[in-house]
């Protein structure tokens, strides 16, 4: 039984380190192809190899295929950790969220009961003495109205049973619409529902000057700062402030406990296995 | 001044190995080992001044940090590098320092730190692995001893085998601080990123070690030699091959 595991554990890892390498090389696909290679990495068959793995894993402890019992313990943490990263990779909620300055999203949308309104005060960026690349990027958050967070790369937010991740963020111009009396404010890509139909700011050629805009479907050019009459009303675009959108992402956290707490044993028994205390050695 | 400390530092390996070849009394070259580990510290305290990070982030750093720990590890167990192994230690450090003088100038400009990378963990994370590196190194000498000779001797074996234990606990301190810290910054244990991909292989491949039927010396050796080899893909191959969330070089 022990040299059938210990054969069985030999092939199976070959069979997941091969698989595994060749699918480093190939470029990610929809289509999974052969062996579900292009996409092998959330294929059910890399899922099916893992199972396999943790459940020799503990079929070697169970019949004896390892004898020490620290050994038994090392592959039981072994087993757990790999159950770990499946279960958090097959059920956590994970979600990306985008608010602009001074904009509220109400989280209760999303993650019910756990959720919070949040609004973005301000988004802060440090650069590094190139004055080019960030060093730090964080967002000044009010959570329900009245709490004053920041969340910051590598310092998550927990919500609940949620954790809100500073991901990344984004720079959007600015612009002030006035369709005669009426004052809209917009960015490249934002669709607003106006009193002369749906407006959407598509473009800005820097050559002429002019501004591509998408009214109820047909493409309209607006000069930058100046007036045009449009269906007997008066349209202008002027250019308002650069302002942030910060990226968040929000993640369903479970097992990190578990998770932990299996990692450290791993460890700790692997390296009192390895380097055993010199009293126990003299013994033998 | 860090090319300077550099060539400093290189001289005195250089001279080191000569004057353990040559000399019957090892203790000269002793001494220039320590002058060369005391070159070396000034040369990575000075990159780490001009870079304003630990030198470890890019492929030019590993050049000067892995024969420094090399170095310091032939220092604090001398008794261990004793002989032919300690003059084929110091000739892999002063290979190691060569190619960092020689490389591009454009590698060896520091770059600023990305902002997940400013994170207690990358000082865990990332020497955790370099252990695992030098140790892999040393156990590389072992295992091409072992392999060459007819009869492996006795003690080349029983290092080799002290050697595969502290690289594979280093290798596995390093995966899973990895995954603490991808927790810590992006919400996420793993990626099947490339890089952690190839740093799972490195482990696969070298707990063999341990799961073999009949345990040979030169079974082990060859075995180490092949995570050599992955994990000499892992740290160059994919930085520059496939690209990811670790592609900072």
């Amino acid at each position: 039984m022990k040299n059938i595991l210990l054969r069985s554990l030999q092939i199976l890892s070959i069979a997941l380190l091969v698989l595994l390498a060749i699918s480093t090389f190939l470029p990610l696909s929809d289509d999974p192809g052969f062996l579900f290679l292009n996409r092998f990495y959330d294929s059910p068959l890399n899922l099916a190899l893992w199972s396999l793995l943790a459940f020799m894993l503990i079929l070697a402890v169970l019949f004896n295929g390892v004898r020490s019992g620290k050994q038994k313990i090392l592959h039981l943490a072994l087993a757990v950790i790999i159950v770990l990263f499946i279960i958090d990779k097959s059920n956590n909620e994970r979600f990306f969220i985008t608010i602009r300055e001074g904009e509220t999203i109400d989280l209760v949308e999303h993650i019910g009961d756990h959720g919070k309104a949040i609004r973005l005060d301000r988004f802060e960026i440090d650069l590094h003495e190139d004055e080019a690349s960030p060093r730090a990027y964080r967002s000044y958050l009010t959570l329900d109205g009245s709490q004053d967070v920041i969340l910051e790369v590598n310092k998550p937010l927990a919500i609940g049973k949620y954790k809100l991740y500073q991901s990344a963020f984004e720079q959007h111009y600015y612009f002030s619409l006035n369709i005669g009396d009426e004052e809209y404010e917009l960015t490249f890509g934002d669709s607003l529902e106006t009193s002369a139909g749906k407006v959407m700011l598509d473009d800005y050629d820097e050559r002429i000057r002019h501004f591509r805009l998408s009214i109820n479907g047909q493409t309209q050019w607006l000069p930058l700062n100046a007036d045009v009459g449009l269906g007997g009303v008066n349209w202008s675009i002027t250019p308002l402030e650069e302002r942030f959108s910060s990226v968040i992402e929000v993640v369903e956290v479970k097992g990190l406990f578990w998770l932990l707490f299996a990692g450290m044993t791993y460890l700790i028994v692997m390296a009192l296995d390895f380097w055993k205390p010199r009293k126990n050695r003299e013994e033998k | 001044m860090e090319t300077i400390f550099l060539v400093i530092a290189l001289v005195f390996y250089l001279t080191s190995v000569i004057l353990k070849l040559i000399l019957p009394e090892r203790r000269y070259g002793a001494l220039l080992l320590i002058l060369a580990a005391l070159a070396h510290l000034g040369l990575l305290i000075a990159r780490s001044v001009i870079a304003k990070h630990p030198p470890f982030t890019n492929i030019y750093e590993t050049f000067l940090l892995l024969p420094f720990l090399i170095c310091l590890r032939m220092l604090l167990w001398p008794k261990r590098h004793e002989g032919n192994y300690g003059i084929v230690m110091t000739f892999v450090a002063s290979a190691f320092m060569t190619v960092a003088l020689i490389l591009p100038q454009a590698i060896k400009v520091p770059k600023p730190l990305m902002p997940a990378l400013n994170s207690i963990w990358m000082y865990i994370h990332v020497p955790s692995y370099f252990f695992a590196y030098m140790a892999l190194m040393a156990a590389m000498v072992y295992a091409v001893m072992v392999l060459i000779k007819k009869t492996p001797d006795t003690q080349d074996a029983k290092r080799l085998d002290e050697e595969l234990k502290i690289s594979f606990f280093f290798l596995n301190v390093g995966l899973i601080t990895g995954a603490v810290w991808a927790y810590v910054s992006w919400g996420n244990y793993w990626s099947w990123d490339p890089k952690e991909t190839w740093a799972l292989i490195n482990v696969l491949v070298l707990s063999y070690v341990f799961h073999l039927k009949t345990p040979t010396p030169r079974k082990k050796a060859w075995i180490l030699i092949i995570t050599v080899l992955t994990v000499a893909f892992t740290y160059w191959g994919v930085s520059y091959i496939l690209s990811g969330l670790h592609s900072y070089t």
